[in-house]
């Protein structure tokens, strides 16, 4: 059993069914309709996106579903989405948004967490740099938001 | 390029703070003021008292946040009030929490409650000079827990430990909780009073709100009876999950069949006892087979309390009519069964067995630690009762922990139904230790791993390490790694941390043992051997226990000594620690090399120094975290010596 998917620069992907019911939306499309041979269209992947998603859900098409939050957000990512997960920024950003609309949590959370890994233990400085972000507080601000959050400091 | 990350929709840029601390979170505050806007409200979502600050952390839930339009306190869901003692700023917070915080869902409290109900009538905020001016002018604003409390009947002397006092203080405390927080559904409590008479029917009624899902709690020195659980439930009809702790549990007898319904929501039970009762746990088994039947997901039992085994010998019948209730109602639906120290048997597990041949089970999580133990037939088992235990739950099982019971019931065999478990992440193996056991089982690592592949986080204990070097060909991903009580050679261990690159966690605990091998030439019996270990993976965090020692073979007699050297060595610069007993002490250079130089020199001046090993750590990034003995040396990479 496959389905097609259509990305936004119309190019058609054909791929087992299972693989594309990693994405909820996808799974829900397809109870919607039934069985018919039209692709579904996705207007916010691009094709470029699309296989890296399609790659990542063929990976982990056997994978256990934890509906845990906290054990969600605990493991560590393994070596294998470590090394998929070694993109520019914009595609790692394009990625997050297509697991996001796509609906595959488990996808999200790899992002959301190669992210987080980006960011632990930097500076505010640092982080501004590597996301290419404009400070928009004066230092006095800056001040005053670490002061009024230190309540918690060496926890 | 613009930023791509200040574009992403706010909900993910909240899932990726999920996944930080506090700390890391308040610097994404301070990165740019749209950040800050959204981000703030994540850091009050989950707050507890034992902060450094409680007073700031008062206002600041009390501060107006332009963003939402709300106090950041209506943003807070979750609260530990988890101190040991309350001094006025921690008042002032609890009657902040209850003006600044009405949509809390969940109240954690500890043991010390008795205490908390106390101070509150005994300590005065307002006269108290740690808290600020500015703080103190709010206060007349709040409504006061302590000012509540303060209007009660003294603790009298008399009455040991002011019962009366202290049951009329919860029940207004718990009053006032409920006012100013009316969606709390998720309670865990310590309360170990309520009078002997029907006065604890009031007082549950006051206590377990009817809306609550998640219950946990702490009887303490009180008996869990019957009557309790059925109190629980009426007052709860909600409940979805409840936990109980006590010292003493009821034995349920056998004819008297509980007649009370009880909720057809609750999902997960568990039970636990600070004192051993094998009898009365077993009796708790059956009945909670009588009355939740196929609903429950999720059923642990333990016992927490050092014991000597539960012989079923005694009542064979008893343990078979507790066993089949159970197991007829919970072995196809249960995804977690926990059973700790509870003289988990041959028997319960060869019936589960036989009870789903050819039914799918469903279990995740399955832990059975604890002296095994038979009762009825004495034929000799044709398998072990770990390899048993694999056999039934390897289709769905996630995470194990297992003891595995008989000498022949080896980590081999275990092994090769290990690889079954296609879905293993988390596996913690041990094996009952005999006092006069002199060398324990061996495992073969390389083996284990190759059969699980999936495996995040291995835990072994009473066993020696036997790596087949040929067997360990490929990476594995395994990220955290912990021996206890684990004989190793450091080549050995070296050879296998080369194939873990994802390793993040290396804990060697309790009386582990590093043999000396053969490779390194023959041992030196005067001097003190060295060992080294070579750490590749950056961020690693490093644990070596004060009773980890070492051996020689053949003979595997340990090298006496009172103290262990451990010298951590990376691109920079190298360091040298000495532990001893609860001991542990940073050596300078010179030190180092007086005491190994010339070792006899140095124990002569020293003798109480004597030195069992020295363990090289050939780091070639910095550690993360390191542990040596009870002490604490690197925490987040930062020195915390």
């Amino acid at each position: 059993m496959s389905v097609r998917l259509l990305s936004s620069d119309s190019e058609d992907f054909t791929v087992a069914k299972e693989v594309a019911e990693r994405s909820m939306l996808i799974k829900n499309m397809l109870e919607d309709v039934g069985d018919n041979d039209n692709p579904i269209p996705l207007p916010n992947v691009t094709a470029k996106i699309l296989r890296k998603v399609i790659e990542w859900c063929e990976h982990h098409l056997g994978d256990p579903v934890t509906n845990d939050e906290n054990e969600r957000r605990n493991t560590e990512i393994d070596e294998w989405d470590q090394k998929f997960m070694e993109v520019d920024q914009e595609t790692l950003f394009d990625i997050i948004l297509a697991a996001n609309y796509l609906d595959i949590k488990p996808l999200l959370d790899v992002g959301c967490k190669t992210v987080a890994n980006m960011i632990k233990g930097k500076t505010a400085e640092e982080i501004r740099k590597i996301f290419n972000i404009v400070n928009d507080l004066t230092p006095e601000e800056e001040a005053q938001i670490r002061k009024e959050n230190e309540w918690a400091e060496d926890r | 390029m613009g930023c791509r990350l200040s574009l992403l929709p706010n909900e993910i840029l909240q899932d990726i703070a999920a996944c930080l601390c506090h700390n890391d979170i308040v610097i994404l505050c301070c990165v740019c003021s749209s950040w800050h806007e959204h981000l703030l409200p994540d850091l009050y979502r989950q707050i507890s008292f034992n902060v450094a600050s409680p007073d700031l952390l008062a206002t600041g839930l009390a501060k107006y946040n332009t963003s939402t339009s709300k106090p950041n306190g209506h943003h807070t869901r979750e609260v530990h009030i988890s101190t040991r003692s309350f001094n006025p700023e921690h008042i002032f917070l609890l009657d902040m929490t209850a003006v600044a915080c009405p949509f809390i869902t969940a109240v954690h409290f500890n043991r010390f409650f008795r205490q908390t109900m106390q101070d509150l009538y005994y300590d005065d905020y307002m006269a108290s000079p740690t808290l600020s001016h500015n703080t103190k002018r709010s206060i007349p604003f709040l409504p006061s827990y302590s000012t509540a409390i303060k209007q009660l009947e003294p603790p009298s002397k008399k009455q040991p430990g002011g019962q009366s006092f202290i049951i009329t203080a919860t029940l207004t405390f718990y009053r006032l909780m409920y006012q100013s927080h009316p969606n709390v559904t998720n309670l865990t409590l310590a309360i170990g009073y309520d009078s002997p008479n029907a006065s604890s029917q009031h007082l549950y009624s006051n206590i377990f709100h009817g809306a609550l899902v998640n219950l946990t709690l702490d009887l303490e020195y009180q008996e869990l009876t019957l009557e309790r659980v059925e109190l629980i439930h009426k007052c709860c009809p909600l409940l979805e999950s409840l936990s109980i702790v006590s010292e003493k549990i009821q034995l349920i007898q056998r004819d008297s069949v509980p007649t009370f319904t009880t909720n057809q929501r609750l999902k997960s039970f568990s039970l636990s006892s600070t004192k051993f009762q094998g009898n009365c746990l077993w009796s708790w088994v059956w009945l909670v087979g009588k009355m939740y039947g196929q609903q429950l997901k999720a059923a642990h039992f333990s016992n927490t309390a050092y014991h000597v085994p539960y012989n079923f010998e005694d009542d064979a019948a008893l343990a078979g009519t507790f066993m089949s209730v159970f197991i007829q109602q919970h072995a196809t639906t249960l995804q977690s069964l926990e059973m700790n120290s509870m003289a988990f048997c041959y028997e319960f597990w060869q019936q589960i067995k036989a009870y789903t041949q050819g039914l799918s089970t469903k279990f995740l999580n399955v832990k059975c630690s604890g002296e095994p133990c038979r009762y009825g037939s004495t034929d000799r088992d044709t398998i072990g009762l770990g390899e048993l235990i694999v056999d039934v739950v390897k289709p769905s099982i996630q995470q194990l922990h297992i003891r595995l019971s008989r000498a022949s019931d080896d980590f081999y065999g275990c092994t090769n139904l290990l690889r079954q478990c296609i879905h293993l992440q988390i596996l913690h193996l041990t094996r009952t230790h005999h006092k006069n056991d002199a060398i324990p089982a061996i495992t073969s690592l390389a083996h284990l791993l190759l059969q699980c592949s999936k495996l995040k986080h291995l835990t072994l204990e009473y066993c020696t390490l036997d790596m087949d070097k040929d067997l360990l060909a490929n990476k594995h991903f395994l990220t955290s790694l912990i021996f206890s009580n684990v004989a190793f050679t450091c080549t050995d261990l070296n050879r296998l941390l080369e194939h873990l690159p994802c390793l993040k966690t290396l804990n060697i605990d309790g009386f582990s043992t590093i043999i000396h091998s053969n490779s390194s030439g023959p041992p030196d019996l005067l001097a003190a051997p060295v060992f080294t270990l070579s750490i590749h993976n950056p961020e690693m965090s490093i644990r070596i226990d004060r009773d980890v020692r070492a051996c020689l073979i053949p003979s595997y007699k340990q090298i006496p000594g009172y103290s262990q050297l451990i010298s951590i060595i990376n691109a920079r610069k190298r360091h040298c620690w000495l532990i001893s007993g609860n001991m542990v002490a940073r050596m300078s250079e010179q030190d180092e090399q007086d005491h190994f130089g010339s070792q006899s020199n140095f124990e002569r001046i020293n003798p109480r120094f004597l030195t069992k090993y020295q363990l090289i750590l050939d780091c070639k990034h910095p550690l993360r975290n390191l542990e040596l003995g009870i002490i604490t040396i690197v925490k987040r990479g930062v020195f915390a010596y």
